[in-house]
């Protein structure tokens, strides 16, 4: 934690590392943010470079500016922190303007607009975006994207999935896990044709409209004041339509106006260049929601636990006692389990299972991945158990006309848990650990409500350093009670007497 | 489901995706070894720290103390978002690959320390003592006396550790470090069945982590100290 706190601290001191105009030409080189992974904003065609619609715009600034263009992988989440890190000079890939981003990093004039309308299937039998307004639909969403909070007001009643990447969008919807899709049509229609089966439809009716514009370092006036002068050339020549309509094949919906061009500079919110300052007052504010999400973290340990238990119990005692079969069935899973990553795993499950008919969702798919997971470290842990269990005890108990589960209850567990206790604990800590992957499928532990929560308020560290504190709160908590547990129940770490 | 992977699979197959695949395994390897390679030299570090007696030193033991409690619960995911947030201000050209062996040395640092000291304490105090008896330094009771006879019971644990690690990895997917995990995740963007992009992944870490993991059991019969005397 100490080592945290310095760097922290360290962080708090570092200038804004924002490049001015002035800098940027004298080296002669203009770095841009824009998404990998965005068709037609920005991707990688056939012959391996990025090329879109940001790319094109890029590319003339750059011409106007007259230095040459550097362009910037970056992904949607990274926009502003890129930014802010002085990565980049200039951040595109569709950045909506908002108060909260407004508060970090400044903005161009309006470079397009971004209607949002509904992307669904013939599935649902729906003609206006307002009969979405029911709680048997499900509205899948990116994670970041400012839609999902808007959407909370103007759709309340249905459930929503939250994913990370515009691709898991659309197959979400493919797959049945969602119906529709309400964001800026032309962003995601692309990724359709990955799923020709799927009888696509578009509801073109704008739910309302957001505006979209260049980011640039937080007070880099120069550079700011120099792009707004190329922009509003390239606005009022055409060439902004025009390279719209070549990548999408179809005009801007809602073109920017004269008025939003005269008005470029009026919206920076003045302050806050200089030194980054911590402000830890929206995530303390959340603690209880980050908690919620902790009690989440701890089903999905205990469930994986116990069941893991039950499947490396049964998989300890077949290795060891059971058919020669059986027990090269056992190794073999023992062995694929152990071998390949829990995520992974958990990937084919939630992503391959659907192409065969079977759909689980998030939090079943996490639970029944890490289980099978958990299953196979726990067969070799508690083989170590059932092995410390001498044949003379079982057959002195058959002796002794103690039943199968009798001897199991009374002779084999008592031996194993003195044994495997303390593996057996730390394995549990080693899952509340793990639960935390389930964030990357859509599940709102605590992870993920920190996801939730630190790409609206872009406050990534803050976030993080609570939730980290918590993990530890969390951890030592559970370590201390399981150390009672066994010294009371199980009389582990109790010095016996000799006799 | 069984057509559709037949019918990809020739395409799915070809030269350019394995060899981006290999490449990406390459990334996993590189951040494994050189993550828990730095970990190991900062954990022994660590772990000798944490056995002086100098009062002088005792904020330092109390900071690595703090290290290994903290990294070791907090979930990688954690950390590796925490090191990318953190490191970029202060480092922004670093790789994605940089930051994400970053965190893995972090971690590593706190496991392996634990390992190495658990070692470290397994020589009987009475042979530190003879040492000192024979007018040995405290470096060469360490060097000469304590470390040759600690391997022999660092050196399996530490091999099981990097051989789990290799799989813990994958996390660093998220970050967009194109590692074996993230190079199925874009074949399967592109329109690849996911049995195939996944299935491919699983096959490239059982390669890696299953003979790794023999390795690490041979060492563990090979060195374990005899019990006959």
């Amino acid at each position: 934690m100490r080592v945290l706190f310095i760097l922290l601290l360290w962080l708090a001191a570092m200038p804004a590392a924002a490049r001015p105009m002035a800098e940027i030409a004298a080296s002669g080189e203009l770095r841009v943010g824009v998404n990998p992974n965005f068709p037609p904003m920005s991707s990688y065609g056939a012959d391996n470079t990025l090329g879109g619609f940001d790319v094109d715009v890029a590319r003339a600034l750059a011409g106007k500016l007259k230095v040459r263009l550097v362009l910037v992988p970056t992904e949607a989440a990274q926009r502003v922190p890129f930014l802010t890190a002085g990565r980049i000079d200039m951040s595109m890939g569709a950045l909506t303007i908002t108060p909260e981003r407004a508060a970090l990093i400044d903005f161009t004039m309006p470079l397009h607009s971004e209607a949002m309308g509904v992307i669904t299937t013939s599935r649902t039998n729906i003609t206006r975006w307002q009969e979405l307004d029911r709680a048997d639909i499900t509205i899948v969403n990116m994670r970041g994207n400012q839609s999902v909070e808007l959407l909370k007001e103007k759709l309340p009643k249905p459930q929503r999935l939250l994913v990370d990447g515009n691709a898991d969008t659309i197959r979400a919807i493919a797959q049945g896990r969602a119906d529709a899709l309400v964001e800026n049509v032309d962003f995601f229609l692309g990724f359709t044709r990955n799923y020709p089966e799927t009888q696509w439809k578009v509801l073109s009716d704008p739910i309302y409209v957001a505006w979209c514009a260049i980011g640039v370092g937080k007070g880099n006036d120069s550079l700011r004041i120099a792009l707004d002068t190329a922009l509003a050339g390239l606005h009022r020549d055409g060439t902004i339509l025009r390279l719209w309509e070549k990548h999408y094949n179809a005009p801007m919906t809602v073109p920017v106006s004269e008025a939003q061009i005269e008005d470029a500079g009026k919206n920076i919110v003045a302050g806050g260049s200089g030194a980054y300052r911590f402000d830890f007052s929206d995530v303390l504010g959340r603690v209880p929601y980050l908690l919620g999400g902790a009690v989440i973290s701890l089903q999905i340990a205990f469930l994986c636990f116990w069941l893991g238990a039950a499947i490396g119990l049964a998989g300890a005692i077949g290795k060891l006692y059971g058919p020669a079969p059986l027990a090269k069935a056992i190794n073999v899973y023992v062995q694929g389990f152990t071998n390949t990553p829990a995520l992974v795993q958990i990937f084919l499950l939630y992503y391959a299972l659907p192409d065969a008919g079977v759909m689980l969702g998030a939090f079943t798919a996490v639970v029944i991945g890490l289980t099978l997971n958990a299953g196979a470290y726990l067969t070799e842990i508690l083989r170590a158990g059932v092995a410390s269990v001498r044949r003379a005890e079982i057959e002195a108990a058959q002796v002794l006309g103690l039943s199968r589960l009798g001897i199991l209850r009374h002779v084999m567990l008592p031996h194993i848990l003195q044994t495997v206790y303390k593996p057996l604990a730390n394995f549990f800590i080693i899952l509340i650990l793990g639960s935390s992957m389930a964030a990357l499928f859509g599940v709102e532990e605590l992870t993920g409500r920190a996801i939730n929560i630190s790409t609206v308020n872009l406050r990534t560290i803050e976030t993080f350093s609570v939730v980290a504190l918590i993990y530890i709160g969390l951890t030592l908590i559970a370590s201390a009670t399981l150390a009672v547990i066994g010294r009371h129940w199980f009389r582990i770490g109790v010095k016996r007497v000799a006799a | 489901m069984i057509e559709r992977i037949i019918s990809e699979a020739p395409t799915f197959f070809s030269a350019a995706n394995l060899g981006f695949v290999l490449a990406a395994l390459g990334r996993t390897l590189f951040m494994t070894f050189v993550g828990c390679g730095l970990g190991f030299g900062i954990g022994l570090g660590l772990a000798v720290l944490r056995r002086t007696h100098a009062p002088m030193l005792a904020p330092a033991r109390w900071l690595a103390m703090l290290w290994v409690e903290t990294f070791r619960r907090i979930p990688f995911l954690v950390i590796l978002i925490m090191v990318l947030f953190g490191v970029q201000p202060l480092v922004p050209e670093i790789s994605l690959i940089g930051i994400a062996t970053i965190a893995v040395t972090l971690v590593a640092t706190a496991f392996l320390s634990e390992i190495i000291r658990a070692g470290l304490e397994s020589v009987p105090r009475a042979q530190v003592e003879g040492a000192a008896a024979m007018n040995f330094s405290a470096w060469q009771s360490f060097w000469l006396v304590v470390l040759p006879q600690s391997w022999r019971v660092i050196l399996p644990p530490a091999a099981a550790f990097m051989v789990m690690f290799i799989k813990d990895t994958s996390l660093a997917s998220h970050l967009g470090v194109v590692e074996l995990t993230f190079s199925g995740k874009i074949l399967v963007n592109r329109g690849s069945s996911p049995v195939l992009g996944y299935g491919i992944v699983l096959l490239g870490y059982f390669i890696l982590s299953w003979p790794l993991g023999r390795l690490a059991r041979y060492l563990e019969v090979r060195l374990a100290p005899s019990r006959n005397h």
